[in-house]
Formats: structure tokens, C-alpha cells, sequence
């Protein structure tokens, strides 16, 4: 149970690390716990097999025990209410308020490939916005506003380094937000199935430094503009 | 049982009919209950013949089965799909719910039969035709579905998406038929219990087995009717090329999702219920003590239902749902571990001061508490919505439900089986032989499952046919090779049961009418009970189901009902 | 044999002896009874999620507002009196079945029926006139809803239908007192399936 957190991938966000803290603080609760029940289960089933002479004992639920278990379970509620304070926190950072973004990307899925556009220079969304095939620049350090929209079914915008996950819905705009800490390539795969495709849906995420991102960005734009000219 | 044998011998020359009317369409509650066993045991083969498929193609991708051959992504998507719909409908909802609940639920509260014996019928046989039509979408034309057993829309609401046209409308009606059959036989069961308790049967002496086969029955009937709407709807998408949930034709998506998972938390715990009610029946017999906190217990499963029905969201945290509702669910989820915590707890202190009989069931239920705690614990990491950003859809999702359904499912209703197998055919089950398949049962699950924890943490998705595709898996490559190996070996060890129920059932030796010196009523019938179950006297019940060790008894056991010789 | 098996056999064949078991429930409540109720108790969450879905739908789709106007309002009221009679006579029926007089409980239950198919009729002339309007299941969420909605109520007419067809029957050879129960049963039902009505209609012809 402790040794799997060991394979979690590295930590590219800044809420990767708060993100792994619950994890980490659930595993250690539960582990207590199945240590303990564990253990506890194969002591009883031992101890208490049947031996001569002895006979079992006859009660139903003593009120001394029965307010054991009911203090015992007064620390799981608070346990519990403990796990949702933790994580409510790190909901709240992820999901629910969008910050102040550097950077905002359209991000497009369709049966079985991802786009990614690029607002054009005055920031738009028109016919000059740039878009790249299954391959996803970001600059390293900025926060990233992502629109999730898909084009026929759901799929669902997976990258495991920054523990960012959100369903893309048709025909409906998601926003969420990432940011990245290392330049590096990383993985995007779609994690809702979506047909016979689905197994072979993925992208590539390319955090880059400031400059080689504006290079790509403009080597992109001058590609589609000859593309476009022909 | 002397009636229906005069009838044999008076009309012989009808021995034709009184064969159909006693095996098939029998209204007896307890050939119904053998008939669901049977039905699924059969589907538990196709189910776990798609297990070793998807686990061959999982760990061993683009190599063919042997015995099937290739499995391309498309034939992937269609065997993950049914066995889930296989399993969860047509393993789990006739062997953990129907079986028990038509054999165990008149037998244990002193009736002679359901309360409406052909609805009871009707019942099976509408599971039936369910199973056949989903079985029969394997070979239409466009394959069966493919869209998960979740069936989430728009995918599995158009042909336009999968090319799998008939296949979705087949399994949107077996769906409906495995809802509608389970609706009425929960109602059978509820009125059944509500109204032909045996005189004295109280509702506090009512064994526990009835009571979460019950509370199992209601969690059903308050959920199902949500989908069995969506299923309409769906079925018109399909057939009729409506829209209500393609948003191409102002349709909304989310809106199955809710009806869904409205109706598929609950299921969840409508799997789960009848292995508590078991667990407990079993202990307190071989622990030879009462179950401890009998009340309590009582008022943890009545607010487990309760709130099983407001967690439904929890599978729904990154469908983009409006965030402010990630919060209050993952706070009633979580929430859940108390009441099951408490029944937990309520085990243990029976086990504590026993004088436990180390025998097959009660090993079993043993397995089943060690292996669910396992699944009720990682429960609690998909509940924080926060660590369920990360978790959802990956292998530890997968490894979560199968920790708490197979062992419901199996350790549970094994255990079951074990238990009251000499009540239903008046043989004994080979012991030596039931152990082997439980050592060998308990060892390969945990082998299978065990290492998809470490994968999903890792961050390998569920529903990808090849994962070779991704270099990043790459590292996973011997644990799903391993599960691969133990699932297999798991598979291969049912065969052991099915041999053993082949063989005791034609050379067992005789069983006694109550070989564990239990108390409940069904031990007071014969082993197997006739029809009518009773003779011409009913039991008159004169104490609580679980008198074992009485001080000051000679025995240390005290039947329910003293009227009748046991 | 026990004295206080006083229930009428239930599901044995005949030539079986044997009493169903001792009754238990709450005092006056028959299994039909209690299980027409349960029944009724999922079909109110069938309908439940039928409702709701619909309203969520309808709040997010305002324009919905518009094509309910299409509804012909008038043979929608008139199909609420039709079936607010049936009911009526489906209640003196049952009266009839205790108070045994038989020619009045099938000639109400005759009333009962032909009620229920004039507004099976209605409901058909509804459907052709909106079709002839070019409005299909496929036109929409609204007529989705729509066509779906009231054609599920329609299957629990034919039902209930069935179900009075089958008492009425069974009138020919067993004596009223016997089937009293049962046509309290089948009185519940179809009442059930009024009540569903009386929420479909404002819900769907109303809310405009
Ligand atoms: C029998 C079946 C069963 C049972 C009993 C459960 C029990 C629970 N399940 Fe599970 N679950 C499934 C079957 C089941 N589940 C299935 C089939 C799916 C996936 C469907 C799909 O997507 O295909 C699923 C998916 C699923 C999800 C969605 C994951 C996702 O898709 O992202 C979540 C999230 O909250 C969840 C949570 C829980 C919780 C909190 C419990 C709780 O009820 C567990 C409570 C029990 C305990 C916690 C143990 C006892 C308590 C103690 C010993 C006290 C100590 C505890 C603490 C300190 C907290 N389950
Ligand atoms: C009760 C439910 C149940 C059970 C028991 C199982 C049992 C098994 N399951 Fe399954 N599984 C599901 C329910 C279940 N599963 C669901 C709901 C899904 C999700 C589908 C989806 O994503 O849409 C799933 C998905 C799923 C996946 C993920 C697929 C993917 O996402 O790509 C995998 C992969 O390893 C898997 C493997 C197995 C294995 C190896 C077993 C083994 O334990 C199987 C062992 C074999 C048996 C137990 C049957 C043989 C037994 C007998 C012949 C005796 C029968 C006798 C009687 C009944 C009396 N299952
Ligand atoms: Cu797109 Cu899976
Ligand atoms: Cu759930």
C-alpha cells in the first residue's frame, strides 16, 4: 500500500505537489487503518478458534463495547471531515478559481485526434489563430488557461505530470487552468473511451522556454500562412 | 411434496408437462432461486472468459488469444462493455440478490412461498430473455455495443459514432430487462417479508440475511426507475434517431450521466448488502455467538441506503460538472465509511470472545472482509475530489471496484453457496475440494488486483486495448503480465467449483437437516425443503435468531421455532 | 393446520392444501395491496426521472416554450375530463364488487374501459394532427419529450386497461366477494395512472 506513491509520475504544476500531499495523507490514514484491521481480523480469527472446554460468550452488545465502537467512530468522522478540509483546498486551487492566465488555448478533441489553437495576435480566436496537430507548446513558468470543446463525443483531457484531468464535452467550452515548472515533452492521453480509436488517442505536451516557444509559435504561423496562400 | 408426487404417478403419461412445469416454469420459490443460480453461472462464464480476453490483450497486446484470437481495439471496447454489463447484471444481481433472496427469504421468515409466485416467474424469466438478447448481440451485424458499461452518450447514442447500430438497441433492452426483473422481484421480496413472516417472527428476530437482502431490494427499487427513463430515452436515440442526449440535436449529454449513476452508486451497495447479510448469518453461527449490535447494525444500513443516494456525483467530478458541487459530494461519500465502518466493527466484536469453528463459509466470509476492507479503504481515495483528479479513469479505479465487487460477489456468495447448499439439494459440497478452490481463489485475486493499484497510481488509463502504444507504460509491462498470469490461474480455479458442484450434486453424501446446529428457520425444514416448505404445520417462532451459547443451556444453540422437531 | 392462516391460497396449484403462510403485515393491508403500492412506489421514480429530466431540460432550453404552444390545448382538457370520468367509474365499480352487485361492477367497469379508449382515441387524433404538423420525435427536444412522455402514460393506459379487461373477465366464474380485493387493486392502479396524468398535462401543455 506505501510503496505504490512511488510511482507516481513527477511533478510538472505547481499543484502537482498539493495534489500528491492528499494522496499521500489519505494513503496513510487508510494504511493505518488496514494495517490495523487487518491485523486485528487474523488476531480475533487465531485467538478465538474453538477450544476444548470453552465456550463462547453470550452478549449482544454491551454497552460499554457498543461505546467503544461509537468513540472509535467519533475519530473516522473526524478523520473523514480532515480529508475534506485537505482537500477541498487543493479542489478549490484546481477547479474552481480560474487565476489570472498568461496564455490562453483552445484546446479541440474529436474522434480520435487533438488540436490545439493559438490565438492569433490580437488574442483572437478567428480565422489567423494558429493551430498545431496532437502537439501541445506551452512556455515553462506561464499559467495557461485551457478551453476544452469537442467536436462529436466526450473525451477527456488527461496529463498525468501536472495531475490535470477534465472531460471534454461537445459542443460545450471548459475552462481550466495549468502551469508548468520544467521545460520537457509529456503526455496527454484521452482517458474517456470514445470509440475504436480511443486506444491510440494522445498528444504530446512540449513545455518550452519563452524563446523557443515564440520561435515554434512563429515557424507555426508562417507554415499555415503558406498553407494558406497555396 | 406427497401431492406433487400422487400427481407423478396418476398421470404419468404426462410426465412431459409435470417436467416443464417443475423445472421451467415453476413457481416455487425455491426452483426459482436454483434457476437464477444456474442462469448465472452460465453468464459468470462468458463473464469471465471477456476477463481473460481483456487481460490477455492488456498485458500481451497485438499477440492473439489463444481461443479467440486477435482482439482489435473495436472487438476491445465490445468485451470490456459486456463484461460489465455481464457481470454487474447477469453474475451479479441473479447470484448475489435473486438466487438468495427467492431461496433464503420465505425459507428464513417461515413462509411457504413469495407472496406472488408467477410474478416471481415472470421475473426469471424476463432476466432470461435479457441475458439471451445481450449474448444474441455478439453475432448481429455491427457487433455488439461498445460504449462502456456506462453507456455515456453521445458514443452510445448513435450509430454515427461506433457504426454499432443493433447491438446498442439489443443491449439498452437487456439493460431493461435486467432493471424491470430485478424492480419486481424486489417487490416480491419486500411484500413477501412484510407479510407472511411465520407467527412470532417480529421484525427484531428477523435473521440478518432477510434484513440486507431487503435493504439490498429497496436501495434497487428507489433507484431504478431514474434509468430505466434514461434507458427509454436512450432506446429512442438508438432506434428512432432522436436526440435527447446527442447536443448535435439539443440533446445533453450530462443528462445520462445523472440517471446513470443516480441509479449506478446505489447498484453498487445492492451488490454489497446481501454479502454483510451473509457474513453475519455465518459468523454468529461459527463463531457460535449472537451478532453483536443487532440494532445498530440495523441503523448503519438504514442510513447507508439513505445515503447512498447523494453520492452519486462521485463519479462524475471531471465531467464537468459545476465545480461547487465536487465539495458537498465528496462530503456525503466519504461520509459512507461510518455506517460501514461501524458494521465492520460490529463484525470483529463478534468474532472477539468466539469459539470459532474454523469451517469452508466462515472462511470465506474471512476472505471477504479481508479482501473488501482493501476496497472500501481505496473508496476513500476516489472520494477526495481532489485525488480523484488524478485517479479517475486510471487503473486504480479499476482496482478499487473489483476489490469490493468480487468480493461481494464471490467471496460473499461463495460463501453462500457453501453455507446452504446442503439445505438446497441435500448434499454435501466435498471440503477438501473447497478449500483448495478458496486458497487458491483468495491467492489469484489478490494477485490480480493488487498489482493494478501500483499501475493506476502510476497513471495508466482503463479502456486502452494497447497499451504498448504508450512508451510510458512501458514500466508496467510485468505487473500487467503478472495480474495477467494470476487472473488466468483465477479463471482456471473456478473450474474447481463447478466440478465440485458436478460431483456432490450426483455422489455427495447425504446432508442432515442441520448440519451446523444453526437456529434459523430454514434448518428446521428438510434438506431439500419440499413444496410448501413446511409440512402441514407452520414454525411458531419463539426466540431471536441468534440464541448460540446460552449460559446455563445444555446446548450451546436454540432454534428459532420449537414447535417442530429440527 | 394453523388457525391463523386466514388468507386465501395465493400461487398454489390447485389441489395444493397448503396456506401461503401466516399473514403478518399491518393490520388491513393485503400482499395485493401492499404490492400495488410498492409497485406504484417505483413507477413514482420512473416518473420521477421522467419529470425531472424534462424540467432540467426545459430550464436550459427556453425555447421550449414556444413549441408547447403547438399542442392542441383543447383535446389535451378534454382527455383530463375523459379520464377524471373513467376514474369515477372505476370507483363505483370497485364499490360494486364489495357491495355485490354484479351487474352494476361490469357495467361500470365497461364505462371505465370505453372511457379509457376515447382517450387513447384523443390521444391518437392528437398525435396524427402533429404529425400532419410535421412534428416528430426526431423534431426536437421538446416533441422528444413529448412524443416520450405521453406515450409511456399511454403503455400504462393499455395497461391498466389489460388489467380491468382481465377482472371483468373473471367475473363470469368467480363471485364478486373474491375478486373485491383484487378490484381495489386495479382501482389503485388505475387511479395511479390519472394522478400521472394530472402532473403530465399542466407540465406539458401549461408551461407555456
Ligand atoms: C460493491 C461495490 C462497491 C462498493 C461497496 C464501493 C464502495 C465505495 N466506493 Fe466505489 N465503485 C464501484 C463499486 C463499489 N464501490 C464501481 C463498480 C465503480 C466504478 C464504476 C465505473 O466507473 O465503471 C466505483 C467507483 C467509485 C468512484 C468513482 C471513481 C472514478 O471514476 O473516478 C468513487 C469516488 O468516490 C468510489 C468511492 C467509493 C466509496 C467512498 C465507497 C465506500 O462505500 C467504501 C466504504 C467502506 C470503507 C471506507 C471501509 C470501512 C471503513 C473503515 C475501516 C473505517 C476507516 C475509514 C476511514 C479512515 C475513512 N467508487
Ligand atoms: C461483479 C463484477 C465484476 C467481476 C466479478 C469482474 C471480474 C473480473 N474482471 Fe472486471 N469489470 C467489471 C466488473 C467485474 N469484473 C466492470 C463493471 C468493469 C468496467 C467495464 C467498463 O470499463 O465499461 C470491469 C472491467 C475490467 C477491466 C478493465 C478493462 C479496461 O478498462 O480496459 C479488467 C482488466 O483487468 C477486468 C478484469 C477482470 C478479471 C480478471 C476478473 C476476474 O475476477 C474474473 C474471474 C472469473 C470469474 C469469477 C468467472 C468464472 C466463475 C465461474 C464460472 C463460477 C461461477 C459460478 C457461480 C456464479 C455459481 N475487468
Ligand atoms: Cu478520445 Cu478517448
Ligand atoms: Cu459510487
Amino acid at each position: 500500500m506505501f510503496e505504490m506513491l512511488g510511482n507516481l509520475p513527477e511533478q510538472l504544476s505547481s499543484f502537482a505537489g498539493d495534489i500528491d500531499s492528499v494522496l499521500k495523507f489519505i494513503n496513510l490514514l487508510t494504511g493505518i487503518f488496514f494495517v490495523g484491521l487487518e491485523g486485528y481480523l487474523i488476531y480475533l480469527v487465531v485467538r478465538y478458534r474453538q477450544k476444548k472446554g470453552k465456550t463462547a460468550k453470550y452478549e449482544h452488545g454491551d454497552k460499554a463495547q457498543i461505546l467503544w465502537i461509537l468513540a472509535f467512530t467519533l475519530i473516522i468522522v473526524f478523520l473523514d471531515f480532515l480529508i475534506d478540509y485537505k482537500g477541498a483546498h487543493v479542489w478549490a486551487t484546481v477547479k474552481e478559481d480560474l487565476p489570472a492566465c498568461d496564455m490562453t488555448v483552445q484546446v479541440q478533441a474529436k474522434q480520435f485526434d487533438w488540436t490545439f489553437v493559438y490565438p492569433d495576435k490580437d488574442g483572437n480566436f478567428g480565422p489567423n489563430a494558429i493551430s498545431s496537430y496532437r502537439e501541445f507548446h506551452v512556455p515553462v513558468g506561464k499559467k495557461i488557461h485551457v478551453v476544452l470543446t469537442s467536436k462529436d463525443v466526450i473525451h477527456d483531457f488527461f496529463l498525468p505530470e501536472v495531475r490535470l484531468k477534465q472531460d471534454v464535452m461537445p459542443q460545450r467550452f471548459i475552462n481550466e487552468w495549468f502551469d508548468t515548472q520544467k521545460v520537457g515533452t509529456y503526455h496527454i492521453v484521452c482517458d474517456e473511451l470514445c470509440g475504436y480509436g480511443h486506444t491510440r488517442m494522445t498528444a504530446v505536451l512540449h513545455v518550452d522556454d519563452q524563446q523557443t516557444f515564440d520561435d515554434w509559435l512563429a515557424s507555426k504561423e508562417k507554415e499555415q500562412q503558406g498553407g494558406t496562400a497555396q | 411434496m406427497s401431492q406433487d408426487q400422487q400427481g407423478h404417478d396418476e398421470h404419468g403419461h404426462e410426465h412431459q408437462q409435470s417436467f416443464i412445469s417443475h423445472y421451467i416454469f415453476s413457481t416455487d420459490h425455491k426452483m426459482i432461486g436454483k434457476q437464477f443460480l444456474l442462469l448465472s453461472a452460465i453468464m459468470a462464464c462468458f463473464g469471465g472468459f471477456m476477463a481473460y480476453l481483456i487481460r490477455w490483450e492488456v498485458a500481451f497486446p497485438n499477440t492473439p488469444a489463444p481461443f479467440f484470437g486477435l482482439v482489435t481495439p473495436d472487438k476491445f471496447n465490445a468485451i470490456i462493455t459486456l463484461h460489465g454489463t455481464i457481470m454487474i447484471f447477469f453474475v451479479g444481481m441473479p447470484f448475489l440478490s435473486a438466487f438468495p433472496s427467492n431461496f433464503l427469504v420465505p425459507l428464513m421468515i417461515g413462509a411457504r412461498d413469495m407472496a406472488f409466485p408467477k410474478l416471481n416467474m415472470a421475473s426469471f424469466w424476463i432476466t432470461f430473455v435479457g441475458a439471451v438478447l445481450l449474448v444474441s448481440s455478439i453475432f448481429v451485424p455491427g457487433g455488439p455495443v461498445a460504449g462502456g458499461w456506462v453507456g455515456y452518450p453521445p458514443l452510445s447514442a448513435s450509430s454515427e459514432f461506433t457504426g454499432v447500430k443493433i447491438g446498442a438497441v439489443l443491449w439498452i433492452l437487456a439493460l431493461a430487462c435486467a432493471l424491470v426483473s430485478s424492480s419486481l422481484g424486489g417487490m416480491n421480496y419486500l411484500v413477501t417479508a412484510a407479510t407472511l413472516r411465520a407467527p412470532g417472527m417480529t421484525f427484531n428476530r428477523i435473521p440478518m440475511t432477510v434484513w440486507f437482502l431487503l435493504a439490498s431490494a429497496i436501495t434497487f427499487f428507489f433507484s431504478a426507475g431514474p434509468l430505466i427513463a434514461g434507458a427509454f430515452m436512450m432506446l429512442m436515440d438508438n432506434a428512432f434517431g432522436t436526440g435527447f442526449f446527442l447536443p448535435a440535436k439539443g440533446g445533453e449529454p450530462m443528462l445520462w450521466e445523472h440517471l446513470f449513476w443516480f441509479f449506478g452508486h446505489p447498484e453498487v451497495y445492492v451488490l454489497f448488502f446481501p454479502a454483510l447479510g451473509f457474513g453475519l448469518d455465518i459468523m454468529a453461527t461459527f463463531t457460535r455467538k449472537p451478532v453483536f449490535g443487532y440494532k445498530l447494525i440495523l441503523w448503519c444500513t438504514g442510513s447507508a441506503v439513505a445515503l447512498s443516494y447523494i453520492v452519486w456525483a462521485h463519479h462524475m467530478f471531471m465531467s464537468g460538472l459545476n465545480p461547487l458541487l465536487a465539495t458537498p459530494f465528496s462530503i456525503t461519500t466519504i461520509l459512507i465509511s461510518v455506517p460501514f465502518a461501524i458494521i465492520i466493527f460490529c463484525m470483529f466484536a463478534t468474532l472477539r470472545n468466539g469459539a470459532i469453528r474454523l469451517e469452508l463459509p466462515f472462511l470465506w466470509i474471512i476472505g471477504f472482509l479481508a479482501t473488501f476492507l482493501i476496497g472500501g479503504l481505496t473508496g476513500i481515495f476516489l472520494g477526495s475530489a481532489s485525488a480523484d483528479i488524478y485517479l479517475h479513469g486510471t487503473y486504480f479505479v479499476v482496482a478499487h471496484f473489483h476489490y469490493t465487487l468480487f468480493p461481494s460477489v464471490f467471496f460473499g456468495g461463495f460463501g453462500a453457496v457453501y453455507y446452504w447448499f446442503p439445505k438446497m439439494y441435500g448434499k454435501k459440497l466435498n471440503e477438501k475440494l473447497g478449500f483448495l478452490h478458496l486458497a487458491l481463489t483468495f491467492i489469484f485475486f489478490n494477485g490480480t488486483f493488487w498489482p493494478l493499484f501500483k499501475v493506476g497510481m502510476g497513471g495508466m488509463i482503463r479502456r486502452i486495448a494497447d497499451p504498448s502504444f504508450y512508451p510510458q507504460y512501458h514500466q508496467f509491462q510485468g505487473l500487467n503480465a503478472f495480474a495477467t498470469v494470476s487472473a488466468i490461474c483465477l479463471i482456471a480455479t473456478q473450474v474447481i467449483f463447478l466440478w465440485n458442484l458436478v460431483l456432490s450434486l450426483n455422489h455427495g453424501p447425504q446432508a442432515e437437516k442441520n448440519p451446523y446446529q444453526s437456529n434459523t428457520l430454514e434448518w428446521i425444514a428438510d434438506s431439500p425443503p419440499p413444496h410448501g416448505n413446511w409440512g402441514p404445520v407452520l414454525p411458531v417462532v419463539t426466540s431471536d435468531p441468534y440464541e448460540y451459547s446460552k449460559p446455563g443451556e445444555a446446548k450451546d444453540w436454540q432454534p428459532q421455532a420449537t414447535n417442530l422437531p429440527v | 393446520m394453523d388457525k391463523n392462516t386466514t388468507l386465501p391460497v395465493l400461487g398454489f396449484e390447485p389441489g395444493d392444501q397448503l396456506p401461503t403462510g401466516h399473514y403478518s403485515g399491518p393490520v388491513g393491508l393485503t400482499p395485493g395491496r401492499l404490492g400495488i403500492w410498492a409497485l406504484i412506489a417505483s413507477e413514482i421514480v420512473l416518473f420521477a426521472g421522467l419529470f425531472g429530466s424534462f424540467i432540467l431540460m426545459r430550464l436550459i432550453n427556453p425555447g421550449w416554450a414556444e413549441e408547447a404552444r403547438h399542442l392542441n390545448l383543447y383535446a389535451g382538457t378534454l382527455n383530463s375530463l375523459v379520464l377524471l370520468t373513467s376514474n369515477f367509474f372505476m370507483m363505483k365499480s370497485s364499490k360494486s364488487f364489495v357491495e355485490d352487485r354484479a351487474e352494476d361492477a361490469r357495467k361500470f367497469m365497461v364505462f371505465t374501459m370505453l372511457a379509457g379508449f376515447v382517450f387513447l382515441g384523443i390521444k391518437a387524433y392528437e398525435y396524427s394532427g402533429e404529425f400532419a404538423h410535421g412534428e416528430f420525435p426526431t423534431s426536437g427536444g421538446f416533441w422528444s419529450f413529448y412524443f416520450l412522455m405521453t406515450g409511456i402514460h399511454a403503455l400504462h393506459i393499455l395497461g391498466g386497461l389489460f388489467a380491468i379487461f382481465l377482472l371483468l373477465s373473471k367475473t363470469r366464474h368467480e363471485p364478486l366477494v373474491s375478486l373485491a380485493s383484487r378490484a381495489n387493486i386495479t382501482g389503485i392502479y388505475w387511479s395511479f395512472v390519472e394522478v400521472v396524468w394530472i402532473f403530465l398535462f399542466p407540465l406539458l401543455y401549461l408551461l407555456a
